[in-house]
């Protein structure tokens, strides 16, 4: 035996993205720099804060299969905007051998969830339920890739959060590192595995604006088959909190070049890791954190100041009832809905200006990679 | 020349000297031998003096999983961990109730990553709090559980980046999701080329593979590709 000397392996300058701070979020860093306070975006972020904890609670010690399964929100209470009409839109995730006894579990979790006083899961049927890991990391694109599909997929991408229960958080953040570890390995951008620099993940951003549009076009289906019940709260959510998810995904591709602070390190596993670094923020700070970088201070206020806006009329249970019972035409005559709608027009302008006119490089970037 | 061999383990379930005349003619020069039961482990105790290693570059002990007491199995671990000083053991961090009788071998342990079926072990995070708590102790990583926990090899190499330097050995084969060993597929060696930039040509592998004696060779084989740095495949678009 000859004497073993001390081993190691090639510690690598792993030169990680260190687009995030960690220290505190960005809304918190605006609102100190500017003086500046969003006191319906604090309460909704406390509120979630609450109701996550709460849901820790209940579900106690709910056995969820060791290291396979993941039970995770989505919605308001995922991008920590809950007010008090709020959802509670969850899955259970499973990442692991088939098991019949899923099932079970997924209805023990039903039961423990319905003592947490917020809504059911809406209609679509999206939530509530057991899904599978499999598709939404082999089904992208395709017939396969249904709407329920890219939605779910584009949805843990964009707003959802693990409960930290049992493995959930691991599962969930793994989950959808192979997730984007497919995007990225299959985009034709990056054919040259050399030249991962100068460019974008165009097979993620195709993606992210084919949710937007199916977002879109759904609100447009939900108008006829629900005969407009509804219509006119679902339209200032598509202008405003459906915008601002399409604006995480864009913004998350976009950062890869417009944003990144690197030290040469270009690869795929960089760029993977950076991605998932969004995906583990809510899409308000992803947004907050953007202005800072780019936007002059008015322009970034404005923004922010105007979904503080939305969030209040959420919380107004008087407003909030008023808009969901009109029809189509008694809305041009509600004052509350014009007013709502001015804001998500301002929110709108004030969003293409951040994207067109604060920066020249993100407009680059905005206009080569928007159209096509 | 790289240290590749097996754990005994992997060969004979429960029987070291059975494994080792498997290896007799084999060209390995690097050895784990296990005693994943507490009831094993007397048996390696008693024997290893008398076990012709000469052809073992390295060697390591892979300590029981079920022991219980800490403090005992130390207190067994150490007449013979002080009479080899170049042996080291590898321990699961999922089996540690108290921490302090394994501080007392420092670098001597080795804590293995952990499959998804165990409650912790499988991240960065998880092994962070685990040599916080024993700040001397080494690390064996387990590719196989890296790959079975996640299969885009990320986590591993992170684990590199964060603990590299305490790095010991690496464990080698293929696991499934239920945990079990097997020869490694073409898929699983590609998967493992990822890290090979990674991983110093010195770090000694410990093949953990399944295997019947006619495969051993193979499998060494295969160890040694999985580590050969390869070019990264160029996207089928």
């Amino acid at each position: 035996m000859t004497a073993s000397t001390p081993h190691h392996g090639k510690t690598e300058n792993r030169n990680e993205s260190t687009y995030f701070s960690e220290s505190e979020s960005a809304i918190t860093r605006l609102s100190k720099k500017h003086s500046r306070t969003w006191d319906y975006i604090a309460q909704a972020q406390s509120r979630s804060s609450a109701t996550l904890k709460q849901i820790v609670e209940t579900i106690g010690d709910e056995q969820l299969p060791a290291g396979d399964a993941s039970l995770i929100v989505f919605g308001s209470l995922a991008r920590g905007e809950q007010t008090e009409k709020s959802d509670l839109d969850w899955i259970l995730l499973i990442d692991g051998k088939v098991d019949s006894n899923h099932h079970q579990i997924t209805q023990q979790v039903h039961r423990r969830l319905k003592d947490i006083p917020l809504e059911q899961p809406g209609r679509t049927g999206l939530f509530g339920k057991l899904v599978f890991s499999h598709p939404l990391v082999h089904d992208i694109g395709g017939q396969e890739d249904s709407n329920h599909n890219l939605t779910l997929r584009q949805l843990l991408l964009l707003e959802s959060a693990a409960i930290p229960v049992s493995k959930s958080e691991d599962v969930r953040r793994l989950v959808l590192r192979k997730v984007l570890d497919r995007y990225v390995l299959e985009d034709a951008s990056f054919i040259d595995p050399q030249q991962y620099e100068n460019k974008i993940p165009r097979f993620l951003l195709n993606d992210v604006i084919r949710f937007w549009r199916t977002m879109a076009v759904d609100y447009a289906n939900k108008y006829r088959a629900r005969e407009a019940d509804g219509w006119a709260l679902r339209n200032i959510k598509l202008r405003m909190s459906r915008k601002l998810l399409f604006m995480k995904g864009l913004l998350m591709c976009l950062s890869w070049q417009c944003a990144r602070d690197t030290n040469g390190d270009w690869s795929r596993d960089a760029l993977v890791l950076h991605l998932e670094r969004f995906v583990q923020r809510t899409p308000l700070d992803v947004l907050a954190d953007f202005l800072e970088r780019f936007a002059p201070k008015e322009l970034a206020l404005q923004i922010l100041d105007l979904y503080d806006r939305f969030l209040a009329l959420l919380n107004d249970d008087d407003r909030r009832k008023q808009i969901e019972a009109l029809t189509p035409d008694d809305s041009v005559k509600s004052p509350v809905f014009r007013e709502a709608r001015q804001m998500s027009d301002d929110f709108d302008k004030a969003l293409r200006e951040l994207l067109f006119d604060a920066n020249s490089e993100i407009t680059k970037l905005v206009q080569f990679y928007g159209v096509f | 020349m790289p240290r590749i061999g097996f754990s005994t383990g992997a060969l004979a379930k429960g029987d070291f000297q059975a494994a080792l005349r498997m290896l007799k003619d084999k060209h390995d020069n690097a050895i784990e031998l296990s005693a994943l039961r507490v009831e094993e482990l007397p048996a390696l105790l008693d024997a290893f003096d008398s076990l012709d290693l000469a052809k073992y570059d390295y060697i390591a002990i892979h300590a029981p999983t079920n022991a219980g007491d800490d403090s005992l199995l130390v207190r067994r671990l150490t007449p013979l961990l002080d009479k080899h000083p170049n042996v080291v053991v590898v321990v699961h961090p999922d089996c540690i109730k108290e921490f302090e009788p394994w501080s007392t071998l420092d670098g001597r342990v080795c804590i293995e990553n952990m499959d998804s079926r165990k409650p912790i072990g499988q991240t960065v995070a998880d092994l962070q709090d685990i040599f916080h708590r024993l700040p001397g102790a080494r690390l064996c990583l387990d590719v196989g559980h890296a790959r079975q926990v996640d299969s885009t090899m990320i986590e591993a190499l992170l684990m590199l980046h964060e603990f590299g330097d305490r790095l010991a050995h690496i464990h080698i084969s293929e696991v499934d999701s239920t945990g079990v060993h097997h020869g490694m597929s073409r898929g699983a060696i590609a998967d493992f080329q990822r890290l090979a930039g990674s991983i110093d040509e010195n770090v000694p592998v410990i093949i953990e593979s399944c295997v019947a004696e006619g495969q051993i060779e193979s499998e060494i084989d295969k160890a040694r590709e999985s580590l050969k740095h390869a070019t990264e495949s160029i996207s089928i678009m």
